[in-house]
């Protein structure tokens, strides 16, 4: 693959990755804070 | 596609009976393996923190890359192979854990990602690609990993 073409593909792959990882992990912490106040109060 | 028969047949194996009989063979082979995490870990955070110019900004960013990404593949193996060793003393329990799953599809990207992206773009001279691109291949990969490893911690605790 031409190297300019694979430069772009993997900037929006990884920025696909970024805000992917920064959501799911967000979630995980939302869903551990929730279980912490259920079980702690 | 529900993969349980695939994780049933490896409860029942061989493989199986010798990791839960033999609690010494398994920690040898967890030795093994968290070693080989180590030095995955190791290699990949090594190069993707030269590539945001935080360490050995004195020596060629591909350099580096290309001095660790052999041990990178080294470490894969044995990680690989052990790691089937191990899940096969508890394959069932792992079936049904979601942070399983989330190592596994991690591992996965992370393989995909170091190969077929981090590993052609970035062994060679840097020169003719952005700054930034290549800090934000950095950034993608730590983060995967760090994922893979979130998620095989997690799993002793779900």
């Amino acid at each position: 693959m031409n190297k300019k073409r694979l430069e772009r593909l993997s900037v929006v792959l990884s920025v696909v990755i970024v805000v992917g990882w920064g959501i799911f992990w967000g979630t995980q912490v939302v869903a551990v804070q929730e279980m912490l106040k259920l079980a702690y109060g | 596609m529900d993969l349980l028969f695939l994780f049933e047949w490896i409860d029942t194996s061989m493989l199986a009976e010798l990791s839960k009989a033999y609690g010494g063979v398994f920690a040898v082979v967890q030795t093994f393996h968290l070693g080989a995490m180590v030095l995955l870990g190791g290699m990949i955070l090594v190069g993707d923190l030269r590539l945001l110019n935080i360490v050995m900004a004195d020596v060629p960013a591909h350099v580096v890359l290309k001095n660790t990404e052999r041990w990178v593949g080294y470490a894969l193996i044995v990680v690989i192979f052990s790691g089937i060793f191990m899940m096969s003393a508890v394959a069932i329990k792992l079936y049904y854990n979601m942070f399983f799953l989330s190592k596994m599809v991690g591992l996965f990207m992370g393989v995909s990602f170091f190969y077929f992206i981090r590993k052609p773009l970035l062994n060679t001279d840097h020169s003719d690609l952005s700054p930034w691109s290549i800090k934000i291949v950095a950034i993608a990969s730590i983060l995967i990993w760090f994922s893979v490893a979130a998620s095989g911690r997690w799993i002793g605790f779900s």
